[in-house]
């Protein structure tokens, strides 16, 4: 085993890298989120025309709007990560080298996003 | 402002929230391939049938290829994240409190992490290993 306590400036090095990577994090949801948009836009078109029977476009909106709510949560619960749980890294990582660092605004890491989690997998 | 140094134990529940929470993100993403699947399974036969229109049909499977193409790539993106971004923030973690988290997985060499870095955003992301050596043999 070889553990090297890294420099100061490697450590505000990686709390950057860290903050970045949540933000990227938070733009892969973003533009999972402007696709779906973009997909309703077409499928709703689709449904509305008279090129489809009546019964099959009532089951294909059926099906979409329930993979729509289905993905929402899902990454309402990533975006919850990468925010809050990304504030939560930084606190704790902060905290245990004894910096001074602002907590977080909830009260207990990952405690709403887990409460979500469970709903949005199930 | 806070300036206390955790606990022992407090690190312990920290670095263990830590992997929890990067488990929850790879299940989200898991649920959204599994909506996903789900959605063609009703839309693959539906399109097939002879009650669409077969204009609609092609436009209608483009579309649907072009919105998976991009879940796909943006969901591996947070995939990457939730994985060896995680391992990541336990290594330096452990490192800067000079501890051995037994029980983590030594993270990737930095090389595999700036590997996916430069495909999103090509700019900033400066997550490199800084002694080019690992914590752990």
């Amino acid at each position: 085993m070889n553990i090297s306590p890294p420099s100061q400036e490697s450590l505000d090095r990686f709390l950057q890298a860290n903050a970045e990577l949540m933000r990227m994090g938070e733009t892969f949801r973003g533009n999972i989120d402007v696709a779906l948009d973009a997909f309703k836009i077409r499928m709703e078109a689709f449904l509305k025309s008279h090129f489809m029977e009546k019964a099959v476009a009532e089951m294909l909106a059926e099906t979409f709007y329930e993979f729509e709510r289905e993905t929402r949560t899902n990454l309402d619960g990533i975006e919850k990560i990468y925010t809050e749980g990304g504030q939560w890294y930084a606190f704790c990582f902060g905290s245990a080298l004894g910096r001074p660092v602002r907590p977080p605004g909830s009260a207990s890491p990952a405690q709403d996003v887990k409460a979500k989690g469970h709903s949005a997998s199930g | 402002m806070q300036n206390k140094k955790l606990s022992e134990e407090e690190v312990q529940k920290f670095m263990q929230g830590c992997e929890d929470l990067m488990r929850l993100g790879n299940k989200f993403t898991t649920s959204i391939r599994q909506a996903v699947t789900d959605l063609k399974g009703t839309y693959d036969p539906a399109l097939k049938s002879q009650y669409v229109d077969p204009v609609v049909v092609e436009l209608l499977t483009r579309s649907l290829q072009d919105f998976e193409t991009k879940l796909e790539s943006n969901l591996e993106g947070i995939e990457k994240i939730c994985t060896k971004g995680g391992k990541w923030f336990s290594f330096y973690l452990g490192r800067a409190i000079e501890r051995d988290f037994s029980g983590q997985d030594s993270p990737e060499q930095p090389a595999e992490v700036q590997k996916f870095e430069p495909k999103r955003e090509p700019t900033q992301l400066t997550l490199r290993h800084p002694l080019a050596k690992k914590a752990r043999g």
